[in-house]
Protein backbone atom coordinates (compact mmCIF):
# COMPACT_ATOMS: atom_id res chain seq x y z
CA UNK A 1 0.00 0.00 0.00
CA UNK A 2 2.47 2.82 -1.40
CA UNK A 3 1.28 5.72 -3.25
CA UNK A 4 3.92 7.25 -5.74
CA UNK A 5 4.15 11.02 -5.72
CA UNK A 6 6.41 12.95 -7.92
CA UNK A 7 9.72 10.36 -7.30
CA UNK A 8 8.82 9.78 -3.69
CA UNK A 9 7.14 6.35 -2.61
CA UNK A 10 5.22 7.14 0.47
CA UNK A 11 3.30 4.76 2.68
CA UNK A 12 -0.72 5.11 2.65
CA UNK A 13 -2.23 5.39 5.95
CA UNK A 14 -5.33 5.47 4.66
CA UNK A 15 -5.93 1.85 3.59
CA UNK A 16 -5.24 -1.53 5.66
CA UNK A 17 -4.94 -5.25 4.62
CA UNK A 18 -8.31 -7.11 4.61
CA UNK A 19 -7.17 -9.73 6.81
CA UNK A 20 -7.05 -7.90 9.66
CA UNK A 21 -10.75 -7.50 9.80
CA UNK A 22 -10.82 -11.27 10.10
CA UNK A 23 -10.32 -11.73 13.88
CA UNK A 24 -13.38 -9.65 14.21
CA UNK A 25 -15.37 -11.06 11.74
CA UNK A 26 -14.62 -14.93 13.62
CA UNK A 27 -15.50 -13.74 16.65
CA UNK A 28 -18.59 -11.61 15.78
CA UNK A 29 -20.44 -14.68 13.76
CA UNK A 30 -19.57 -16.94 16.76
CA UNK A 31 -20.89 -14.46 19.45
CA UNK A 32 -23.95 -14.56 17.60
CA UNK A 33 -24.42 -18.11 17.85
CA UNK A 34 -23.27 -18.67 20.81
CA UNK A 35 -26.05 -15.99 21.97
CA UNK A 36 -28.48 -17.79 19.29
CA UNK A 37 -28.25 -20.53 21.65
CA UNK A 38 -30.21 -19.42 24.36
CA UNK A 39 -33.27 -19.43 21.84
CA UNK A 40 -33.16 -22.30 19.75
CA UNK A 41 -33.09 -26.14 20.52
CA UNK A 42 -35.14 -26.98 23.95
CA UNK A 43 -35.63 -23.02 23.98
CA UNK A 44 -37.22 -22.77 20.88
CA UNK A 45 -41.05 -23.11 22.61
CA UNK A 46 -40.58 -21.08 25.66
CA UNK A 47 -38.49 -17.78 23.93
CA UNK A 48 -41.31 -15.75 22.94
CA UNK A 49 -42.42 -15.96 26.68
CA UNK A 50 -39.12 -15.32 27.64
CA UNK A 51 -38.66 -12.26 25.07
CA UNK A 52 -42.17 -10.75 25.97
CA UNK A 53 -41.07 -11.45 29.92
CA UNK A 54 -37.33 -9.90 28.87
CA UNK A 55 -38.93 -6.52 27.30
CA UNK A 56 -41.09 -5.43 30.02
CA UNK A 57 -38.54 -5.88 32.74
CA UNK A 58 -36.25 -3.61 30.61
CA UNK A 59 -38.84 -0.82 29.61
CA UNK A 60 -38.03 1.39 32.59
CA UNK A 61 -34.88 1.79 31.39
CA UNK A 62 -35.47 1.66 27.66
CA UNK A 63 -34.85 4.44 25.25
CA UNK A 64 -38.19 6.59 25.48
CA UNK A 65 -38.62 7.25 21.40
CA UNK A 66 -38.21 3.27 21.67
CA UNK A 67 -40.29 2.76 24.16
CA UNK A 68 -43.67 2.97 21.99
CA UNK A 69 -42.42 0.36 19.33
CA UNK A 70 -41.64 -2.22 21.97
CA UNK A 71 -45.00 -1.87 23.49
CA UNK A 72 -47.08 -1.26 20.34
CA UNK A 73 -45.40 -3.32 17.72
CA UNK A 74 -42.64 -6.20 19.27
CA UNK A 75 -44.61 -7.59 22.52
CA UNK A 76 -48.16 -7.83 20.73
CA UNK A 77 -46.48 -10.01 17.59
CA UNK A 78 -43.56 -11.83 19.69
CA UNK A 79 -44.84 -15.27 19.14
CA UNK A 80 -43.88 -14.34 15.38
CA UNK A 81 -40.93 -11.91 15.97
CA UNK A 82 -39.48 -13.73 18.94
CA UNK A 83 -38.12 -16.57 15.94
CA UNK A 84 -37.86 -13.92 13.68
CA UNK A 85 -35.29 -12.92 16.08
CA UNK A 86 -33.78 -16.39 16.58
CA UNK A 87 -33.52 -17.30 13.22
CA UNK A 88 -32.12 -14.18 11.86
CA UNK A 89 -29.37 -14.46 15.08
CA UNK A 90 -28.52 -17.83 13.34
CA UNK A 91 -28.18 -17.06 10.09
CA UNK A 92 -25.93 -14.03 10.69
CA UNK A 93 -23.81 -15.84 12.77
CA UNK A 94 -23.40 -18.75 9.86
CA UNK A 95 -23.24 -16.00 7.75
CA UNK A 96 -20.40 -14.34 9.68
CA UNK A 97 -18.24 -17.30 10.39
CA UNK A 98 -18.00 -18.54 6.55
CA UNK A 99 -18.09 -15.39 5.06
CA UNK A 100 -20.87 -15.67 3.36
CA UNK A 101 -23.16 -12.78 1.76
CA UNK A 102 -20.67 -10.77 4.71
CA UNK A 103 -22.22 -7.63 4.28
CA UNK A 104 -25.49 -8.38 4.68
CA UNK A 105 -24.79 -10.15 7.61
CA UNK A 106 -23.11 -7.54 8.74
CA UNK A 107 -25.41 -4.80 8.29
CA UNK A 108 -28.29 -7.35 9.43
CA UNK A 109 -26.01 -7.82 12.52
CA UNK A 110 -25.71 -4.63 13.48
CA UNK A 111 -29.34 -3.79 12.92
CA UNK A 112 -29.93 -6.28 15.14
CA UNK A 113 -27.74 -5.30 17.59
CA UNK A 114 -28.89 -1.71 17.89
CA UNK A 115 -32.69 -3.18 19.02
CA UNK A 116 -31.00 -4.43 21.70
CA UNK A 117 -29.29 -1.37 22.81
CA UNK A 118 -32.10 0.68 22.42
CA UNK A 119 -34.18 -1.79 24.12
CA UNK A 120 -31.56 -1.99 27.36
CA UNK A 121 -31.00 1.85 27.34
CA UNK A 122 -27.82 0.45 27.50
CA UNK A 123 -24.55 2.14 28.58
CA UNK A 124 -23.17 3.39 25.74
CA UNK A 125 -19.85 4.40 26.71
CA UNK A 126 -19.47 2.23 29.98
CA UNK A 127 -18.64 -1.12 28.80
CA UNK A 128 -21.13 -3.01 27.03
CA UNK A 129 -20.80 -5.42 24.16
CA UNK A 130 -23.43 -3.84 22.10
CA UNK A 131 -21.84 -0.77 20.91
CA UNK A 132 -18.67 -3.12 19.86
CA UNK A 133 -21.23 -5.26 18.00
CA UNK A 134 -22.80 -2.49 16.38
CA UNK A 135 -19.34 -0.50 15.42
CA UNK A 136 -17.36 -4.12 14.93
CA UNK A 137 -20.34 -4.66 11.85
CA UNK A 138 -20.20 -1.79 10.51
CA UNK A 139 -16.46 -2.30 10.19
CA UNK A 140 -16.79 -5.49 8.93
CA UNK A 141 -19.64 -4.17 6.32
CA UNK A 142 -17.56 -1.65 5.02
CA UNK A 143 -14.06 -4.01 4.75
CA UNK A 144 -16.42 -6.34 2.87
CA UNK A 145 -14.32 -9.18 5.45
CA UNK A 146 -15.87 -12.08 3.69
CA UNK A 147 -13.14 -11.72 0.87
CA UNK A 148 -10.35 -12.52 2.79
CA UNK A 149 -10.88 -16.14 3.91
CA UNK A 150 -14.14 -16.45 3.59
CA UNK A 151 -16.53 -17.66 0.70
CA UNK A 152 -17.01 -14.19 -0.69
CA UNK A 153 -13.63 -14.57 -2.11
CA UNK A 154 -15.51 -16.34 -4.66
CA UNK A 155 -18.66 -14.96 -5.02
CA UNK A 156 -16.85 -11.80 -5.44
CA UNK A 157 -14.86 -13.11 -8.17
CA UNK A 158 -17.70 -14.31 -9.91
CA UNK A 159 -20.36 -11.77 -8.92
CA UNK A 160 -18.24 -8.46 -8.82
CA UNK A 161 -20.98 -6.21 -8.27
CA UNK A 162 -23.40 -7.21 -5.95
CA UNK A 163 -23.68 -5.44 -2.62
CA UNK A 164 -23.99 -8.14 -0.59
CA UNK A 165 -20.75 -9.62 -0.33
CA UNK B 1 -19.28 5.58 -0.95
CA UNK B 2 -16.40 4.37 -2.80
CA UNK B 3 -15.83 1.78 -0.77
CA UNK B 4 -18.99 -0.33 -1.92
CA UNK B 5 -17.37 -1.10 -5.75
CA UNK B 6 -14.14 -1.17 -4.79
CA UNK B 7 -11.85 -4.12 -4.56
CA UNK B 8 -8.84 -2.50 -4.67
CA UNK B 9 -6.15 -4.90 -3.99
CA UNK B 10 -7.57 -6.48 -0.56
CA UNK B 11 -6.77 -3.12 1.21
CA UNK B 12 -9.77 -1.29 3.31
CA UNK B 13 -10.25 2.16 4.11
CA UNK B 14 -9.09 2.33 7.71
CA UNK B 15 -11.48 4.71 9.16
CA UNK B 16 -13.61 1.91 10.36
CA UNK B 17 -11.14 0.41 12.45
CA UNK B 18 -10.38 4.35 13.81
CA UNK B 19 -13.93 3.84 14.97
CA UNK B 20 -13.63 1.34 16.67
CA UNK B 21 -10.07 2.34 18.40
CA UNK B 22 -12.09 5.47 19.86
CA UNK B 23 -14.81 3.48 21.00
CA UNK B 24 -12.37 1.31 22.81
CA UNK B 25 -10.71 4.30 24.04
CA UNK B 26 -14.02 6.00 25.26
CA UNK B 27 -15.02 3.20 27.31
CA UNK B 28 -11.72 2.53 29.44
CA UNK B 29 -11.92 6.31 30.57
CA UNK B 30 -15.54 6.04 31.15
CA UNK B 31 -14.99 2.89 33.12
CA UNK B 32 -11.43 4.32 34.96
CA UNK B 33 -13.42 7.43 35.69
CA UNK B 34 -16.74 5.27 36.95
CA UNK B 35 -14.58 3.63 39.36
CA UNK B 36 -12.34 6.76 40.42
CA UNK B 37 -15.80 8.29 41.11
CA UNK B 38 -16.92 4.78 43.16
CA UNK B 39 -19.20 3.18 40.45
CA UNK B 40 -18.87 -0.21 39.42
CA UNK B 41 -18.68 0.04 35.79
CA UNK B 42 -17.78 -3.61 34.99
CA UNK B 43 -19.45 -6.51 34.68
CA UNK B 44 -18.64 -8.04 37.95
CA UNK B 45 -20.79 -9.08 41.27
CA UNK B 46 -22.45 -6.36 42.94
CA UNK B 47 -20.53 -6.57 45.74
CA UNK B 48 -17.54 -6.84 44.36
CA UNK B 49 -14.33 -4.44 45.12
CA UNK B 50 -13.35 -1.86 42.88
CA UNK B 51 -9.83 -2.12 41.35
CA UNK B 52 -6.95 -0.80 42.62
CA UNK B 53 -6.42 2.79 41.66
CA UNK B 54 -2.67 2.14 39.60
CA UNK B 55 -4.99 0.00 37.59
CA UNK B 56 -7.75 2.65 37.07
CA UNK B 57 -4.84 4.90 35.90
CA UNK B 58 -3.15 2.45 34.27
CA UNK B 59 -6.77 2.39 32.35
CA UNK B 60 -7.26 5.49 32.14
CA UNK B 61 -3.81 6.45 30.10
CA UNK B 62 -4.88 3.51 28.08
CA UNK B 63 -8.41 5.18 27.32
CA UNK B 64 -6.82 8.54 26.62
CA UNK B 65 -3.83 6.85 24.58
CA UNK B 66 -6.75 5.06 22.06
CA UNK B 67 -9.02 8.04 21.80
CA UNK B 68 -5.94 10.37 20.64
CA UNK B 69 -4.61 7.61 18.34
CA UNK B 70 -0.96 7.91 20.31
CA UNK B 71 1.08 4.65 20.11
CA UNK B 72 -2.27 2.93 19.65
CA UNK B 73 -0.95 -0.99 18.96
CA UNK B 74 1.18 -0.31 22.41
CA UNK B 75 -1.48 1.23 24.83
CA UNK B 76 -4.28 -1.72 22.76
CA UNK B 77 -1.72 -4.41 24.06
CA UNK B 78 -2.08 -3.15 28.06
CA UNK B 79 -5.59 -3.02 27.23
CA UNK B 80 -5.48 -6.57 25.77
CA UNK B 81 -3.47 -7.15 29.28
CA UNK B 82 -5.98 -5.51 31.75
CA UNK B 83 -8.87 -7.62 30.19
CA UNK B 84 -7.32 -10.39 30.20
CA UNK B 85 -6.70 -9.87 33.74
CA UNK B 86 -10.51 -9.25 33.94
CA UNK B 87 -11.09 -12.42 32.21
CA UNK B 88 -9.42 -14.08 34.75
CA UNK B 89 -10.62 -12.68 37.50
CA UNK B 90 -14.08 -13.89 36.24
CA UNK B 91 -12.35 -17.36 36.04
CA UNK B 92 -11.30 -18.00 32.22
CA UNK B 93 -12.91 -20.46 30.79
CA UNK B 94 -12.74 -21.68 26.92
CA UNK B 95 -16.05 -20.55 26.28
CA UNK B 96 -14.71 -17.72 26.89
CA UNK B 97 -13.60 -17.33 23.12
CA UNK B 98 -16.71 -16.58 21.87
CA UNK B 99 -18.87 -15.21 24.27
CA UNK B 100 -20.93 -12.19 23.47
CA UNK B 101 -20.04 -10.27 26.97
CA UNK B 102 -18.66 -7.18 27.22
CA UNK B 103 -15.10 -8.31 28.36
CA UNK B 104 -14.15 -10.48 25.55
CA UNK B 105 -16.41 -8.26 22.86
CA UNK B 106 -13.45 -5.46 24.16
CA UNK B 107 -10.38 -7.81 24.39
CA UNK B 108 -11.11 -8.63 20.57
CA UNK B 109 -11.95 -4.94 19.76
CA UNK B 110 -8.13 -4.37 21.36
CA UNK B 111 -7.08 -7.10 19.37
CA UNK B 112 -8.52 -5.45 15.85
CA UNK B 113 -6.60 -2.41 16.63
CA UNK B 114 -3.77 -4.07 17.10
CA UNK B 115 -3.77 -5.99 13.96
CA UNK B 116 -4.84 -3.16 11.85
CA UNK B 117 -2.76 -0.21 13.44
CA UNK B 118 -5.54 1.88 13.90
CA UNK B 119 -3.75 4.56 15.25
CA UNK B 120 -2.97 5.96 11.69
CA UNK B 121 -6.37 7.60 11.11
CA UNK B 122 -7.28 10.32 12.40
CA UNK B 123 -4.46 10.02 15.41
CA UNK B 124 -1.21 11.26 16.49
CA UNK B 125 0.61 7.69 15.04
CA UNK B 126 0.04 8.96 11.94
CA UNK B 127 2.98 11.39 12.85
CA UNK B 128 4.83 8.56 14.85
CA UNK B 129 4.44 6.67 11.50
CA UNK B 130 5.82 9.09 9.00
CA UNK B 131 8.64 9.15 11.13
CA UNK B 132 9.66 5.56 12.35
CA UNK B 133 7.01 3.79 9.45
CA UNK B 134 7.58 0.07 10.91
CA UNK B 135 8.07 0.81 14.60
CA UNK B 136 6.09 -2.41 16.17
CA UNK B 137 4.28 -0.01 18.86
CA UNK B 138 2.01 2.17 16.69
Amino acid sequence: MVSVESERIVPLYTRAPRWTLVLLRLYLGAAFLRAAANKIGENWRPWPGWMAGFIHSQLPRTVPFYRGFLTAVVVPHAGFLAPAVACAEVAVGCCLLLGLATRGAAIIGAVLTLNYLLMKGGPFILPNNDPVFILGGIAVCVGAAGRAYGLDAFLHRRFPRVPLW
Amino acid sequence: MGFLLDSGADTIPRWPLAGLRIYGGLVFCGASLAELMGRQAWPVPPNAALDPPAVLVLELLVGVALVLGAVSRAAALIGVALMAGRLIAAGLKPADLVSPGPNTAITILLLTVMLGRAGRVWGVDRLLAARWPRNPLW
